[in-house]
């Protein structure tokens, strides 16, 4: 048996330098194959960034605090609230910071002078938690312990709602489209390798006429169909790497351009190429070698 | 050895066998003639199972062959050598590398690969070529190279479909030679010809057949 084993690994590697050109079609087609899906895969999390940065970079709980109180008391009731809140940070607004905020033409600004009292002081506060669930928790909170103290809160609930959906769709999108891609990325190796295998029918019809076990005929195909998948996958992760190491540095703050920096590492992309691309061998040559049957 | 029981086997071309019957004794040379068309060579893919058994039934050491499920049918087929007219030697491998896969498919160690196949390169007169490809030697060397692949695991039987069909009549006898010693060590072999001039001199048992049927 150790022998046989030795022969269907031998015959898996020997087949590099017998069909250099099919081996090397093979390898490139996964290899197209494997950017694409990666491509897919950078998709879903650039579309992951983008709600969790909208989540964090763009969404405060804004509390304005009622207007009886002066700039140091409302600060102080702010630090109690964000001992309930338990935000990332917060910024407290005085009465004067949140008047220069107001665009306010120059003769109302006269009018007004500095008798800026009526106005409330702002807490703005940074929170990570996304889910509106738990954000309506902490809010129904803060009204309970601090209902004469605040004069108004205000939440994009529906404006987070709705691009929570958008969102969703867009990443059930990708994710349909990572299927059909993945689907056809198996078709289309497999494709390949039935060509590999016709163009050795002669060689395979011979084997059989001298006994060749079925294992002994398919084996080396689906290990050759692995190492072509090695191949690609060593290929595109080269190209990824590379990307990667490209200087594209953002200027902009903008939580949309930040989102399309990926949070995945290239080593994951790597490992996942290194497993998509011996699958995608696997899957190609193992019904490559099904379609073409060759009986004597 | 081989029985042939009322065996027909029926091809696209209309050609094939009907309802032949003939019994083959252990380590006997038996020639095949007839015509071309006749049916030889359908007889020699009989007994290798590479063709659809119609009707009747084909025993060889007992077992009835026609009934042999895949993995069965691979181990008989490992029993036998098999020679071409057309060689069919892989044209990417090696001499070496051509004579050794039976033994491979086998299961052959390494050292004994390497053992048996020099011998019987010896044997064929051609150990000086086994680094190269078939497609650099003549005719006559890649038939003994065939040969060469048919001996090395040292079969019960050797079928041989006129393998001196594309040679000339010395490279001829050298193939013949070389398959009468087989049989000289016990092996049956049958070979298929319609070149008589070729074998008359050295006929011992024949069996003739013409459209598909026994001459009697």
């Amino acid at each position: 048996m150790i022998e046989k084993i030795k022969f269907i690994m031998n015959e898996s590697i020997k087949s590099f330098s017998r069909y250099p050109l099919q081996s090397i079609i093979s390898s490139l087609t996964i290899t197209m194959c494997l950017l694409i899906l990666t491509f897919i895969i950078y998709l879903s999390n650039v579309s992951n960034n983008l709600l969790d940065n909208f989540k964090s970079k763009e969404l405060f709980i804004n509390v304005y605090i009622d207007n009886k109180n002066n700039d140091f008391e409302s600060k102080e009731i702010c630090e109690e609230i964000d001992e309930i809140i338990k935000s990332d940070s917060f910024q407290f607004l005085s009465k004067n910071k949140v008047y220069k905020t107001m665009n306010i033409s120059k003769s109302i600004d006269e009018l007004i002078g500095n008798d800026i009292n009526f106005l409330p002081c702002l807490c703005k506060y940074d929170i990570s938690v996304g889910d509106t669930d738990i954000i309506d928790k902490i809010i129904n909170s803060v009204k309970l312990n601090h209902d004469s103290d605040i004069s108004k809160i205000v939440y994009p609930k529906s404006y987070l709602n709705k691009f929570e959906k958008f969102i969703s769709i867009i990443y059930s999108f990708i994710f349909l489209l990572g299927i059909i891609i993945l689907v056809v990325s198996i078709f289309n190796t497999s494709n390949v390798i039935k060509l590999n295998i016709n163009s050795r029918k002669e060689v395979l019809k011979t084997m059989i006429l001298h006994g060749a076990d079925d294992y002994l005929i398919k084996l080396p195909y689906l290990i050759e169909g692995m190492f072509h998948g090695l191949i690609a996958s060593l290929i595109s992760s080269s190209i990824i790497l590379f990307i990667f190491n490209l200087d594209m540095s953002f200027d902009s703050n903008h939580f949309v351009t930040n989102s399309f920096v990926s949070t995945l590492e290239a080593k994951s992309y790597v490992l996942l190429n290194l497993i998509l691309g011996i699958l995608l061998g696997y899957l190609g040559s193992n019904l490559g070698v099904n379609k073409n049957k060759i009986e004597l | 050895m081989i029985e042939f029981h009322k065996v027909t086997v029926r091809r696209q071309n209309k050609k094939g066998i009907n309802g032949i019957s003939f019994n083959i004794k252990k380590g006997r040379f038996v020639y095949l003639m007839g015509p071309t068309g006749a049916g030889k060579s359908t007889i020699i893919k009989s007994i290798l199972r590479s063709v659809h058994i119609n009707e009747g039934k084909i025993l060889v050491s007992g077992n009835d062959i026609s009934k042999f499920k895949k993995n069965e049918l691979a181990k008989y087929r490992r029993d036998i050598g098999m020679i071409f007219q057309d060689f069919k030697l892989i044209n990417d491998r090696s001499v070496f590398e051509n004579i050794a896969l039976p033994l491979y498919l086998l299961g052959t160690s390494k050292d004994i690969v390497e053992q048996k196949v020099n011998n019987v390169l010896s044997k064929v007169g051609l150990i000086n070529k086994k680094s190269v490809f078939p497609f650099e030697l003549s005719g006559g060397e890649q038939q003994k190279i065939c040969v060469a692949r048919a001996i090395v695991k040292k079969p019960s039987i050797i079928l041989a479909d006129e393998p001196t069909g594309n040679l000339d009549p010395s490279a001829s006898d050298d193939i013949i030679d070389l398959l009468e010693n087989e049989s000289n060590n016990g092996t049956t072999i049958i070979m298929a010809t319609h070149n008589y001039p070729l074998i008359e001199n050295r006929i011992k048992y024949f069996i003739e057949i013409n459209d598909g049927k026994l001459v009697v």
